[in-house]
């Protein structure tokens, strides 16, 4: 059973950093993903935003994968995040996001963590895929919260 | 410019990798090692888990392209790779050469060392110089899985009416082949023993045995005259020793490792490549 949970673990890791890479007709692609390891408990990437600034800005993405599905009424994707670690990823200064994986289908959905989410999660809208249009949302997103510094000012268009 | 291109290129490489990572996890028979810190000639080493005996691996070798290419473009493209990875091999596993385009999702593959099925029913492993490519993706992966499985069954004489069958030496012929070889996995293959002071330290034993076994397996050829001789080095107890003789030559030649070394049959077993050459070389 761990070693399930491990592999669709590690393959939502893989197809969250395609997603990421993907150039999206342009020269160079929106970020540059380091996964941060299995020693690193509650992110998965620590993500560049490709740019010309001297000092790129950066988010932290953690990433998980499910077989589980949606849920029926909402069709919101059914991952779970422990609530600690929800609390974690809501202390933390730099942006932070969740990327949960729909992983029989190899989508990824992407939703802020800010505010006053407490958890635990156990599902997450499935508003935002990753793709093109939010990865340029997203860009934008991340580059303006480091242009203005303000930790009170962090909001986000990928809201729970 | 140049900056940007080399940037781009990492960028490449980079998606390239993350695009082999998803297709191959795909399916969960398929173990994968990255083997790009090596410069062996190939990206990864791919083992195929099944129930099916023996130890059935093939290599992915890697190239990208920013701009979208036709079949035709790649075969012209690849070439100097496939001439390029043959000055690595000929590889002891099927070899496949992954080739991605950023601007589209059309992805390539070509054999590198082919398991070739010959007009006599036999199959050899022939290397290519041309690129034959064809579209990637997770059908075409499962028609490169069980080509690999038909080599390993033909190889391994799992099959052809329970007759065991060893592959034939191939020839140049049909097909553009630029060398070729054969896995023939023989039971009289390089025989190791262990030291006393091995067999006191179980992980290090451990490690030693499979890498033993690993080498029987994958070599290409029989090796009866070799014997491999495991030790621990006196001094410095850390660190593992494999002499390898040939009785023939009577020439050998030591190595030495790391447990984390041994820990990797695959890294033992190119280092052993590299030696065997020189003790089995007369004079």
């Amino acid at each position: 059973m761990a070693d399930a949970k491990d592999y669709i673990g590690k393959r939502g890791e893989f197809i969250v950093a395609e997603k990421l890479t993907d150039f999206c007709g342009r020269p160079l692609p929106f970020f540059d993903p380091h996964p941060l390891g299995e020693k690193c408990g509650v992110f998965d990437f620590l993500v560049e935003l490709v740019t010309n600034d001297k000092t790129p800005p950066y988010f932290l993405v953690s990433a998980k994968a499910t077989r589980k599905g949606r849920t029926k009424k909402s069709l919101d994707l059914k991952v779970g995040v422990k609530a600690k670690d929800v609390q974690a990823m809501v202390r933390c200064p730099v942006p932070a996001y969740l990327i949960g994986v729909d992983e029989p289908a190899g989508e990824a959905y992407i939703v802020s963590m800010h505010g006053n989410v407490k958890g635990p999660i156990s599902s997450i809208p499935t508003a935002h895929p990753v793709n093109t249009e939010t990865l340029a949302i997203l860009w934008a997103e991340v580059r303006s919260y480091w242009k203005t510094l303000n930790y009170r000012s962090k909001n986000s268009k990928f809201q729970m | 410019m140049a900056e940007h291109a080399t940037e781009r290129a990492r960028f490449t490489e980079m998606r390239a990798r993350a695009l082999t990572n998803v297709l191959l996890s795909g399916r969960e028979d398929l173990l994968v090692q990255d083997q790009s810190g090596f410069d062996y000639g190939i990206d990864y080493l791919v083992t195929l888990l099944s129930d099916k005996p023996g130890l059935r691996q093939f290599a992915v070798e890697l190239r990208a392209t920013y701009s979208p290419v036709t079949a035709d473009t790649a075969n012209k493209v690849l070439e100097p790779a496939l001439q390029g990875m043959a000055r690595f091999g000929p590889f002891p596993y099927p070899t496949t050469l992954f080739y991605f385009t950023m601007m589209e999702p059309q992805s390539w593959y070509t054999w590198v060392m082919e398991p070739a099925e010959r007009s006599d029913g036999t199959m050899a492993l022939e290397m290519r110089e041309k690129a034959d490519s064809r579209p990637l993706n997770e059908e075409t992966l499962d028609d490169i899985i069980a080509r690999v499985h038909r080599w390993y069954d033909f190889s391994f004489g799992t099959k052809l009416e329970g007759k065991v069958a060893r592959p034939a030496r191939t020839t140049k012929s049909g097909a553009k082949a630029a060398k070729s070889e054969v896995v023939i996995t023989e039971t009289d293959s390089v025989t190791f023993d262990y030291s006393e002071a091995l067999l006191q330290a179980p992980e290090q034993l451990a490690a030693a045995r499979r890498c033993s076994s690993y080498i029987v397996k994958t070599h290409p050829n029989p090796l009866p005259t070799v014997t491999g001789w495991w030790d621990l080095e006196e001094d410095r107890r850390k660190i593992i020793t494999l002499m390898i003789t040939d009785s023939v030559t009577r020439k050998s030649a030591t190595m030495r490792f790391t447990l984390r070394d041994v820990q990797n049959p695959g890294h033992v077993y190119r280092t052993i490549n590299e030696h065997l050459g020189q003790i089995l070389r007369p004079g």
